[in-house]
């Protein structure tokens, strides 16, 4: 192996860092600075040629060459602009489509080559991401509150009809409610639209989005990962346009896990699923090249960029050398939905959070994300207002249009600091992993709790340091003053829970509800041939939810189905 | 004769994943010398049953707004129900000013709101609450 910089600049580089060394010394009166940043990787105060010397430098490549350190594509942000992927949602299908009438009136669409496409990344309210239907006691009092509320297909109606189904990139974020939910869309597209399930663009939500590592309710560890698999398989063989995943560490990220953690719990992860899909017959390149990611994005901008740069390098090398894959797509690591940290925007003055939130798509952007969802100021008040949803798009469409970072592709890529950094975060990640699988392998981490327990210790040590000050938050622990502008948090009319319920009461008096019980034991016997007789019985629940969601069924019925048949409960220690 | 340790009972919706806060609150009334019981309920009703069984000196709930103005009520009408008037209710979360002042007028003890004081305030209020009932 050769070294990066020839020897005579070696030798006048290790001159410069003595006479630096001893100057900085001197300014420290003989100390020496001690940082290290939100992973617990010790920083120097200056990098150079030295860092990254015995560096092959093949491991750094071009953007789009292996293994895509530097970015997937050889071109990006210059002939495909950044996917703005704002997540919204509240009340029923009409308030929120006209709040995505807003976004598009703003100018938050995704150009696909000629096209223009809408997108829908729909946060859906709580009773629906768990599994009740409006009128059911659980739902009582948070009906359309931070999220859609959905409950059958009649639902799409309000939200689909007259727009072009090919045309919407829709994200559907329904956590265990997932399988039913987009069952009911498929139901939609299929009864009402006449049209056939490969038009759809789907950009999923995998359901076992939090069990891993905070405490709630789901359904037990291994039917999650079936579940998973089991709408992968769908998708992958029935909408060819659409991708599957989300690879999500961002919820991780927000219970408290360092860039690290976050990264590497993520690819263990997906590990676990690719593994599983593969057990029941599905092809690795099918799988990998749809996978997508939802990462987190913190205020620690080059650990961020460093953190995406090792991912991409690492997902590259796992999908090719242990997987075996062959395409080009499914080497790569595809941030679709990435998304700016929500625990870092305090409530106090929360105008600074616009600023927060900048410097989060910044280093989003300079890490090269497919996609972003730049989250608002408001995010501590409640869900966003159409002021504050303008202002994050508005951060996006400045940032990629009045500045110059798209003009070059990974223009921080040579920076002695940042390749020595991907070099460490990637290192970190794969200590991380390799205590993973002594452990046993994601799965066992799960069960036995010792995920929750680590995300648990990271986000405790992360309050202490804000209660002492350590960490700062300007204007909350520091700079506080008490005199700053009001903002209105966002409320939604209690008069829409109301609606809500006499619309799904309705929508069970005018259906044929013989036919609706009938599917719904279809949907039973299609659980009950999952909990017993997989990997075998891969492939026959999303087809019989379909069938029960097209026979009227509603999600919170097609869910208690599968509560009953799996359980559903606390399974992570 | 020692004096019994503060009951909590601190609860949340098992709807509701934004519990990254409370696990810290639950973890520093527990350094302040509490006792406390952590449950997530799946319908509100389960809360009071709780707090009768666990004998519980107070019941903090927390919130990111889903279901606050729904439930609140509910609770402060069992408690007077059932004769348990003397437990402190709290709640904690993301709720605006006129959700605040309704709630302290609805008979809630104190209304906790991002960014406005500490956890260790949350931790004394509960305890001189109580201790000066």
């Amino acid at each position: 192996m050769t070294d990066m910089f020839g020897k005579e600049v070696q030798k006048e580089n290790m001159a410069m860092e003595k006479r630096w060394r001893d100057m900085s010394s001197q300014m420290l009166d003989g100390g020496e600075i001690i940082s290290s940043n939100e992973s617990g990787i010790e920083l120097k105060a200056v990098y150079t040629p030295e860092d990254i010397n015995d560096m092959d430098y093949k491991e750094i490549a071009l953007p789009g060459e292996y293994p895509l350190t530097r970015g997937n594509y050889p071109l990006h942000y210059q002939v495909m602009p950044l996917i703005m992927a704002h997540g919204y949602g509240f009340g029923t299908a009409e308030e929120t489509r006209s709040r995505r009438e807003w976004l598009t009136k703003l100018g938050s669409t995704l150009h696909v080559g000629k096209d223009e496409f809408t997108t829908y990344v729909l946060t859906l309210d709580l009773p629906t991401q768990r599994g009740f239907d409006p009128d059911e006691p659980e739902a009582r009092g948070k009906v359309g509150d931070c999220g859609l509320s959905i409950s059958s297909r009649e639902d799409f109606k309000a939200l689909y009809d007259g727009l072009p189904i090919n045309k919407i990139f829709t994200t559907l974020i329904a956590i265990d409610n997932t399988l039913p939910v987009n069952a009911a869309y498929a139901a939609y597209v299929l009864e009402e639209r006449n049209l056939s399930l490969d038009n759809l663009y789907l950009v999923t939500c995998n359901l076992h989005h939090h069990g891993w590592f905070w405490d709630c309710a789901s359904f037990p560890p291994a039917t999650a990962m079936k579940l998973d698999v089991e709408f992968i398989k769908f998708v992958v063989e029935n909408c060819p346009l659409s991708f599957h995943g989300p690879v999500d560490g961002y919820n991780v990220g927000e219970a408290g896990a360092t860039p690290v953690q976050e990264a590497a719990f993520n690819l263990a992860h997906t590990v676990c699923l690719m593994e599983e899909c593969l057990k029941v017959g599905l092809d690795p390149d099918d799988v990998a090249s749809k996978f997508y990611a939802h990462p987190h994005i913190g205020m620690k901008l080059f650990e961020e960029i460093a953190k995406f740069r090792a991912t991409r390098r690492w997902w590259a090398k796992t999908f090719k050398e242990k997987f075996g894959c062959k395409r080009p797509e499914s080497w790569q690591y595809r941030p679709l939905v990435s998304q700016t940290s929500g625990i870092a925007l305090p409530a106090q003055e929360a105008l600074n959070n616009i600023i927060r939130t900048t410097i989060m798509t910044m280093a989003g952007m300079l890490s090269g994300l497919d996609g972003m969802w730049t989250s608002s100021y408001d995010e501590a008040l409640g869900i966003p207002t159409e002021e504050a949803v303008q202002l994050a798009v508005r951060v996006q469409q400045i940032i990629s249009e009045e500045t110059d970072i798209t003009k070059v592709s990974d223009p921080l890529g040579g920076s002695y600091y940042i390749e020595w950094l991907t070099n460490r975060m990637e290192e970190e990640i794969n200590k991380v992993l390799k205590r993973m699988e002594e452990l046993g392998g994601f799965m066992k981490c799960w069960e036995t709790g010792w995920i929750r327990g680590e995300v648990e210790r990271a986000a405790y040590d992360r309050f202490k340091r804000l209660e002492k000050g350590e960490d700062v938050k300007v204007g909350m622990n520091k700079y506080r003053v008490e005199e700053t502008p009001q903002v209105e948090a966002f409320r939604v009319s209690p008069e829409i829970e109301d609606a809500a319920v006499a619309k799904v009461k309705k929508y069970r008096q005018e259906r044929d509800n013989a036919k609706t019980r009938a599917a719904l034991e279809k949907v039973r016997e299609a659980a009950l041939r999952i909990e017993k007789e997989w990997p075998r019985s891969c492939g026959c629940l999303m087809p019989a939810l379909i069938e029960a969601a097209r026979a009227g069924a509603t999600t919170g019925e097609m869910h208690r189905v599968m509560r009953e048949v799996f359980g559903f409960g606390y399974y992570s220690g | 004769m020692a004096e019994r340790k503060i009951r909590v009972l601190l609860s949340k919706s098992d709807q509701d994943a934004h519990e990254l806060n409370v696990r810290y609150v639950a973890r520093v009334l527990k350094d302040a010398g509490m006792e406390v019981i952590f449950t997530r309920y799946q319908i509100i009703d389960d809360v009071v049953k709780t707090a009768l069984e666990e004998d519980v000196d107070a019941i903090a709930l927390s919130y990111y707004a889903s279901g606050v103005m729904y439930e609140v009520p509910k609770v402060m009408q069992w408690l007077k129900e059932r004769n348990m008037e003397d437990v402190l209710v709290v709640i904690g979360g993301t709720l605006n000013a006129a959700e605040k002042s309704k709630l302290l007028e609805m008979g809630v003890g104190a209304v906790f709101t991002p960014g406005v004081g500490t956890v260790q305030d949350v931790a004394d209020c509960i305890i001189s609450k109580v201790r000066c009932r």
